[in-house]
């Protein structure tokens, strides 16, 4: 772009010679009736009547230029004569946009080549607004003494003639110096169009007419040539320098029919930024070098920078990175974290995964908008908060959760929501600093001999120290203060005088969650659970003198036997630890604890001398299946990917699915937090096998830790030149790069996870040609999730025959003949010993949560236990001692899925975990297909009226009919097993369903409408605690006497049950 | 290219489809109807609407697809009426008919689907619009497609989906083709295109879609005008041995490969973009490079938008020799910003090379310049010295008219030689096609009124490539018809392109000469110009209102001194090979011409004594031709028009009579 002084410059040196005004008359069936014509010599302008015979006889375009050009001359005009007129015309079906083509000039003159009539058709928007200033063509004739331009200004209705002494004559520099100066802003640039020659034409007799247009998509003028005969130098030999012409501004009449939901999405005041803020804006773009498939990640560092995204935003990116703006406006309106309003300066996030669901999340949420006076997704006044429902933080363990800001908070309660936010108010919300730095500075690229090196030395340095403390710091125990455990531990240490003796490492996710925060005592194993900054100088004292702190060990709560060390604890001793192998053992942050455990030595295996094809042989005989749901065995995919590159000879992409959306799932966040280099380095195998260069991790955006924890971690892998060119000096090169989703459940569906990797909404494709094979870019893609990349080195490691061992059937001939290896779950809601547990294949439901979940607390009853995720299903206590694989959940009418499990007691409302459920699903569902789209709204609202005690007869059976045909006739899984919590429910619970309908009865006092809060006159000891915490003045009655509740102001918050220490508040 | 076909059972019953073919197109071939909301014929299947839901068994194995995106790749079987299907079917259509009762395309769809019940599904997002948007997704695909613009999309996710642009307000970059509205099935979109005012819009649309229809499905497998504009046409002439090489001499060279599509493709357009110079034009063939570092000249150093290169810019650089795609962006940059015709420069400068290399000039005359083909370095520094105004490159760019009389008269060069050799008509320079075996062409560029470019007459294609004009009859028809149909184009403001670089399906329909002219298109844009003006068009309207403009422009030409049979003969290298190497490149092809059309034979002739041969009867043909095609035009013998012609067309008016009147036979 050229300066704004110096368009002023040259604007400022023009003289007007001649000015000329004209009404802007509108065409009639294609003609406007009249002529325009310019004497450049004497500055006379003239308009000329196109009449009926003149219409007849030449039509328009070539013949009313030949025909306006024979009055003008006569046999002895030569070229550069001055009545050698050049004419411009369209004609009467020029300027059309609605049939192609039609928008060409035709330019006329006496050739300097050929002495003779010369015609040129050429593109540009020149002829059509021509036509739309009201003119069907136009003549420039005479000879001007000094460099000239005609403007003529269709927008003021004025000709005028000017000198134009200072423009450029080269074209690409004049047409976007006019077209600046004479648009009155960005958008009007389109506008202008511009006829010019460039000095060349003054110098032969070959000189053209460049006819401009503005590419606004370009941000420069397009230039199309009249190009046959010199009309170009006659138009120099006039001294012309530009015929600029002004257009209206013309914005197509439309009109779509409004609909019902269009309401619910446009924002209401429409937000522009401000011209200091572009800059800004300009940067974040850039950052991303203007890449169309980085439009997402722009987008999340503008909502993030700004709170929300702005017309100005999309108008901008769409400037920069040519995507279109109606498919950013899909963007900004498909992804959760995206909003076109204004958000609060701090966001409060509820999360309403399954866990806490379960765990009464809805009633939290009820007294967050109490409390902040606002709806679920709006803004307090003060622009302070904006309130959130979530469908997972991915911290189950410690349902329910709040994110306030950066920190989560678990195991909220309604009455604590007032302080939360006090405290939020407090700024407390301020993020915490995760790194203790580890990484090496000196590293460089390393060869296979290197890796042996560096484990000997970090083992040497360990062992060095008397004993590790190892904090946990996963997401669960961050939450609890783990963090400042840490640090807790490092200053108690320095105080005694020796932090030389011990070290503290940070670790990832230990797993159980349910007893953090966690210090686990290496290399003896000593396990303490929930520690407080108090119990710090005691546990250093403790270290000095070899002593163990008994009240922080483990104790089983049935039993009652303590456990000192974290091998004898139930909940770890039925694991097997695959995936999960270096949790709570290594520093995430620093790629030599991962090596001195033996990383990267599979990938040293790999590129020692194994060929591709025994790579993937290898992966097909473990048998592993997709740890991400479906359960497609890995290596036969990896085989498909690899084929289908050879035949096509395409390049091929590894994606790692880190799209996390399962609520009530959090094992592909915390192998990342934990232990992110075991992910790095399967990819690297997946690529060598299928014959890859480039790998995408997609995760989701509600992980902060583990995106800082991955980006370290490939930053050190490649300083190792473990990632980059050349890898181990193997000639094998391959880098990762990593994309974060943006709130969209349906991204863990391949292609839709592709779909936005691409930076498009992620909405699903037909998966009648495999993503295996047109994938990513229409390349071929093997994607898979986390837990399974985590998996590979160790199958690599140890063998197909190891890892087909372990599981159930055999694997080793057909790998869709049983499930092989571990399984990572998340095992969480109503059970003691919540965390991330790692069991092999085959393991029964009942031993996973009576020995190592603990177990019902708090003396209920196990009700169902929900497996798969949100299309997963609920399975009774008759299942119990089914076996955990692939096939066997699926054919109890529930499915594996990405490996939630959450427990439910007898206080869980079937029917209401259903409408959860749907309802999180048809908010999921990214609408494209009709069955999943109408389907899901219908059955929520099916379910929503039973759990409102507006049951119908018949609503079962019409759930039934849309769940099969849900189920049937979906795009994609997420339609076509999202009926799978409604089946279920109904299989199994029926009952339930019947007693919603029938007898308005909610058996598990859950559902609001159908429940009424009271008080035992038994058990009412008159403490007033429930009069003094309701926060509807519902509750009355005098100190040590009976309270009452008043049914008509309850609001149902549950509070008061909540708090009452002598079970004496009652749902009936 | 035969496809391959497949046996697959339809409800029990054996048919036979195309492999890889859509199964709903499959079904429908075979007279079996499934209902769908979403399927469109011009646009490809979207498989949203779910409702043309069929069971197909495979290997065994039962399941249900999507029948308008399910390719039929292997033997299956089909049940279109299975029970399941048929529920499924009820119940989308009940979903449909809940949410919009009152849309009667659903009312239809939903009644062949056995669904009645409007209650049973309504909810509180029940829309009572009978014009509502049904999300089918035509228009956004039609947008997309279509034209490549991309305006319109859904906003908002799951049941919020709905269709609308940025912010509900009209984004004032939509270009307006209405294609949309052309589309949507439920009148949900309105917008009409009237900046002309047209008498009746509906019909200009709706014949200006069946061709942006036609461009969205067969561009890609046709000229790819999309993908590479007119450069496509490189790789076809080089393989039909009439790409432009050292100054016409020969018609392909093994280094075209360089500057041919594919590369340019690869490495230098823009792609997936629509790159209309007008707007609404679907064949969106003004490619442009973008950020292109220039090597040389003012602006070095500088990252440029080119325009182009099109398929005149590679070919003019195939006749300078210049295989360096490099070069001929660059050169197409200069060209284009110093405001220099490519072609004429192009051609100009391959006549100079040839001169330069037979020794008619010599370095002492190019002022050091070594101008042998394949010289870009010394193209470039000719067109900066153009710019700079001295220097060799000036003289050039006053084209090769000018310098054949000049080194006629200073270097006493050999008159005849350059005659044949410098490759103008008129004064103009030819446009870059070897038009030796195209009679057709030959006549086309030197009977252009104007003088030797194809736009009046590009006859190529269909005389070499399509054959479409084998006759002596069929070219000098070709020589009348043409001109004048693409002279309609100019008198009305439009593309020719559109005409026939794209043709329908029903092209392959009609005889050979008949499609040459594209009857399906011609028929488009009668009902254009009717849509328009309110006036029915045939073809006898149609070469009227052009043979008017034609004969005007060549009473113009005759007055100012020109427009005689003299002034439309080639120079002889635009009719056969003038050198020995020339003739010898192709001796195959000449000899059994001698033989078999002259009955000459060539046993124990000299290369020079068969050229005369050659010479003599091209010459002899070609005069044929023009006597001929001056017939059908109504021209005199020494091609200038007759009175009556004129009074025939309407324009004898005394001014045209007097420039004329003296050159009647």
């Amino acid at each position: 772009m050229s300066s704004n002084d110096n368009i002023a410059k040259l604007k400022g040196a023009h003289e007007v010679i001649a000015s000329f005004d004209f009404d802007v008359i509108p065409l009639d069936r294609g003609y406007a009736g009249r002529w325009l014509r310019v004497d450049v010599g004497s500055g006379e302008i003239t308009i000329n009547p196109v009449d009926d015979e003149m219409k007849r006889l030449w039509t328009g375009g070539k013949g009313f230029d030949l025909w306006m050009t024979f009055g003008e001359i006569d046999k002895d005009t030569k070229w550069d004569s001055p009545n050698n007129p050049i004419c411009f015309s369209s004609g009467p079906l020029g300027g059309t946009t609605s049939f192609p083509g039609s928008g060409k000039t035709i330019a006329t003159a006496i050739s300097p080549l050929t002495h003779s009539i010369m015609d040129c058709n050429v593109g540009g928007y020149f002829g059509p607004f021509l036509k739309f200033a009201g003119f069907d063509s136009m003549m420039i004739t005479g000879k001007a003494d000094d460099d000239v331009i005609v403007f003529i200004d269709a927008v003021a209705g004025r000709v005028t003639l000017e000198k134009a002494p200072l423009e450029s004559v080269d074209s690409h520099l004049i047409a976007e110096e006019l077209a600046e100066m004479y648009a009155d802003d960005e958008l009007d640039l389109r506008n202008i169009a511009c006829v010019s020659a460039g000095r060349g034409a003054e110098h032969t007799r070959m000189g053209i007419l460049n006819f401009s247009f503005w590419d606004w998509r370009r941000g420069a003028p397009r230039l199309k040539q009249a190009g046959r005969g010199g009309i170009g130098t006659v138009f120099r030999n006039k001294k012309i320098k530009a015929v600029v012409l002004k257009n209206n501004q013309v914005t197509p009449a439309w009109k779509i029919e409004e609909s019902k939901v269009a309401k619910m999405i446009t924002p209401k005041k429409i937000s522009i930024q401000c011209k200091g803020e572009i800059g800004e804006l300009h940067e974040i773009i850039d950052r991303w070098n203007c890449d169309p498939e980085y439009v997402i990640e722009m987008m999340q560092d503008i909502q993030e920078r700004f709170r929300h995204i702005s017309r100005t935003a999309i108008d901008e990116i769409n400037r920069k990175t040519g995507k279109p703006k109606a498919h950013l406006y899909h963007i900004a309106t498909f992804y959760k974290t995206f909003s076109l309003e204004p958000k609060g300066e701090t966001i409060i996030q509820v999360c309403m995964g399954t866990a806490c669901h379960v765990r009464g999340s809805a009633k939290i949420l009820d007294s967050f908008e109490r409390v902040l006076g606002v709806g679920t997704g709006e803004t307090t006044d003060d622009n302070n908060y904006t309130l959130e429902a979530v469908a997972c933080l991915g911290a189950c363990s410690i349902a329910p959760v709040v994110k306030i800001g950066e920190e989560v908070f678990g195991n909220v309660q309604s009455k604590d929501v007032e302080k939360l936010i006090k405290q939020a108010k407090g700024g407390g919300t301020k993020k915490k600093d995760a790194a203790v730095e580890t990484t090496r500075t000196d590293a460089a690229k390393i060869t296979p001999a290197d890796l042996e090196k560096i484990a000997g030395q970090q083992k040497k340095k360990d062992g060095a120290f008397k004993k590790m403390l190892m904090v946990c710091t996963g997401t669960g125990c961050v939450a609890a203060k783990g963090f400042d455990i840490r640090d807790g531990l490092v200053s108690a240490l320095k105080k005694k005088g020796v932090s030389s003796d011990y070290a503290v490492v940070a670790t990832g996710c230990n797993g159980f969650c349910a007893s953090g925060p966690i210090v686990v005592v290496q290399p003896d194993g000593v396990f303490y659970q929930k520690v407080k900054e108090k119990d710090l100088d005691e546990i250093v004292t403790s270290l000095e003198n070899g002593e163990t702190i008994e009240r922080l060990l483990y104790k089983n709560p049935v039993s009652g036997e303590i456990n000192e060390k974290m091998g004898d604890i139930p909940f770890f001793s039925k694991q097997q630890l695959i995936a999960l192998r270096n949790k709570g053992l290594i520093d995430p942050e620093n790629i030599d604890h991962y090596i001195a455990r033996g990383g990267y030595d599979a990938l040293r295996k790999v590129l020692g001398g194994m060929k591709q094809e025994d790579v993937i042989e290898e992966v097909i005989a473990s048998g592993i299946r997709g740890r991400g749901g479906g359960g497609f065995p890995a290596g036969v995919k990896w085989k498909s990917g690899w084929k289908a590159a050879q035949e096509r000879e395409e390049e091929i992409f590894v994606v790692c699915n880190a799209d996390e959306g399962d609520p009530g799932a959090f094992m592909d966040r915390s192998i990342i937090e934990t232990d992110p280099h075991s992910v790095i380095e399967g990819m690297l195998i997946g690529a060598f096998a299928v014959g890859s260069t480039e790998g995408y991790i997609y995760i989701r955006k509600e992980y902060p830790l583990a995106q800082t924890r991955l980006a370290k971690a490939i930053e050190q892998a490649r300083a190792y030149g473990l990632l980059g060119d050349d890898i181990l000096g193997s000639g094998f090169s391959f880098d990762i790069h990593v994309h974060r989703g943006a709130g969209a459940f349906v991204c863990g569906e391949s292609s839709a996870l592709m779909a936005s990797m691409a930076g498009k909404p992620g909405e699903p494709r037909a998966k009648y040609v495999h993503s295996v094979e047109y994938g990513f870019r229409d390349k071929p893609t093997v994607l898979n999730n986390v837990e399974t990349w985590a998996n590979i080195p160790e199958i690599v490691a140890k063998g197909a025959k190891w890892f087909a061992s372990i599981g159930t059937g055999d694997v080793s001939k057909n790998p869709w003949n049983g499930s092989s290896g571990t399984k990572v779950f998340s095992l969480v809601g109503d059970v003691r010993n919540t965390g991330l547990v790692e069991v092999p294949m085959g393991i029964t439901l009942r031993e996973i949560i009576e020995n190592v979940g603990g177990g019902i607390p708090d003396g209920r009853e196990f009700k169902a236990v929900q497996t798969g995720g949100p299309s997963g299903g609920c399975l009774p206590m008759a299942k119990l001692d089914m076996k955990v694989d692939f096939d066997s959940l699926t054919e109890a009418g529930s499915m594996m899925g990405s490996g939630g499990m959450i427990v439910m007691d007898d206080h869980t409302c079937m029917v209401d975990v259903a409408r959860y459920f749907i309802d999180f699903l048809m908010d999921e569902s990214c609408g494209k297909c009709t069955a999943c789209r109408e389907g899901l709204h219908l059955m929520s609202n099916i379910l929503n009226r039973l759990c409102k005690g507006d049951g119908q007869a018949g609503d079962v059976e019409r759930l039934e009919e849309l769940c099969s045909t849900v189920q049937d006739t979906s795009l994609c899984q997420l339609g076509g097993s999202a009926p799978n919590p409604v089946m279920s429910t109904i299989n199994y619970f029926r009952e339930e369903y019947e007693e919603h309908i029938k007898e308005n009865k909610c058996r598990a006092g859950v559902c609001k409408a159908l429940i009424e809060y009271t008080i035992s006159a038994d058990n009412c000891t008159g403490c007033t605690l429930c009069f003094k915490n309701c926060p509807v003045d519902a509750i009355t009655g005098e100190k040590k006497e009976l309270h009452v509740i008043d049914s008509g102001k309850c609001i149902k918050c549950g509070i008061c049950y909540e708090v009452c220490n002598f079970e004496a508040v009652e749902v009936i | 290219m035969a496809a391959e076909r497949i046996n697959i059972t339809i409800n029990g019953i054996e048919a036979t489809v195309q492999k890889g073919s859509y199964l709903l197109q499959a079904l429908r071939d075979n007279g079996v109807a499934v209902p769908t909301l979403c399927d469109h014929k011009d646009l490809t299947p979207s498989g949203t609407c779910r409702l043309c839901v069929v069971e197909v068994e495979q290997r065994g194995k039962k399941k249900l697809v999507t029948s308008c995106n399910f390719p039929v790749r292997g033997e299956i079987a089909v049940d279109t009426e299975s029970e399941r299907v048929k529920t499924h079917r009820r119940v989308l259509a009940e979903m449909y008919l809940g949410r919009w009762p009152n849309v009667p395309l659903i009312q239809e769809v939903a009644a062949i689907c056995g669904a009645t019940d409007k209650e049973k599904y309504r909810s509180e997002l029940t829309d009572e619009n009978p014009k509502a948007c049904i999300l089918c997704t035509h228009c956004v695909r039609a947008c997309d497609e279509f034209i490549q613009e991309r305006i319109l999309d859904f906003a908002g996710r799951g049941i919020k989906r709905h269709l609308t642009m940025p912010f509900g307000e009209v984004d004032p970059h939509c270009i307006g083709c209405t294609s949309c509205a052309y589309v949507c099935p439920t009148g949900a979109i309105e917008i009409v295109d009237d900046m002309n005012h047209p008498v009746n819009p509906q019909k200009i649309r709706d014949f200006g879609m069946r061709i942006n229809a036609e461009m969205a499905s067969l561009d890609k497998d046709q000229c790819r005008m999309r993908e590479v504009g007119t450069a496509n046409i490189v790789d076809v002439m080089d393989a039909y041995d009439l790409l432009p090489v050292h100054n016409y001499k020969f018609g392909s060279h093994e280094n075209t490969k360089y500057i041919d599509s594919k590369v340019l493709k690869a490495k230098y357009f823009t792609q997936d973009h629509p790159d209309g110079c007008w707007k609404g034009c679907s064949m969106a063939c003004a490619k442009a490079v973008d950020g292109f570092e220039l090597r040389t000249g003012p602006y070095k150093g500088d990252r440029v938008l080119v325009d182009g290169p099109e398929y005149e810019t590679s070919a003019a650089g195939a006749n300078m020799g210049c295989f360096d795609a490099d070069f001929i962006v660059e050169w197409n940059f200069y060209c284009d910003t110093y405001g220099i015709d490519t072609i004429s420069f192009g051609t100009c400068m391959a006549f100079v090379m040839e001169a330069f290399e037979a020794g008619v000039i010599t370095t002492e005359h190019t002022g050091g310049k070594e101008l042998k083909f394949g010289a870009t370095d010394a193209v470039m520094e000719c067109m900066h010295e153009i710019a700079a105004g001295k220097g060799f490159g000036v003289e050039v760019g006053q084209g090769i008219r000018y310098l054949k009389e000049k080194w006629v008269r200073e270097l006493g060069a050999d008159a005849d030689f350059l005659q044949d050799i410098g490759m103008e008509v008129k004064g103009l320079e030819y446009s870059e096609y070897v038009c030796k075996e195209s009679l057709a062409q030959q006549a086309g560029y030197t009977m252009a009124v104007k003088g030797p470019q194809h736009d009046e007459a590009w006859l190529i294609f269909m005389d070499m490539v399509n054959n479409q004009i084998p006759t002596f009859e069929d070219k000098a028809n070709a020589l009348y018809y043409y001109p004048l149909w693409r002279t309609w184009f100019g008198l009305h403001g439009l593309c020719k392109l559109i005409w026939n670089d794209v043709v329908p399906m029903s092209n392959k329909t009609f005889e050979p000469q008949v499609a040459a002219k594209v009857p399906e298109h011609v028929e488009d844009f009668f009902a254009f110009y009717e849509g328009m003006t309110g006036q029915p068009l045939d073809e006898e309207g149609m070469l009227a209102q052009s043979a008017r403009v034609h004969n005007l422009q060549r009473v113009m030409t005759r007055m100012l001194g020109y427009g005689l049979r003299k002034d439309d003969m080639p120079p002889y290298r635009a009719v056969g090979p003038v050198t020995a190497e020339e003739y010898e490149s192709r001796t195959e092809r000449y000899d059994k011409q001698l033989e078999e059309l002259v009955g000459f034979d060539t046993k124990g002739k000299t290369t020079e004594e068969k050229i005369k041969a050659v010479r003599e009867y091209r010459m002899d043909q070609y005069n044929s031709v023009v006597d001929a095609a001056y017939d059908k035009r109504g021209w005199t013998r020494n091609g200038v028009p007759k009175i009556e012609r004129l009074k025939e067309l309407g324009i004898d008016m005394p001014r045209l009579i007097e420039i004329v009147k003296d050159d009647q036979e």
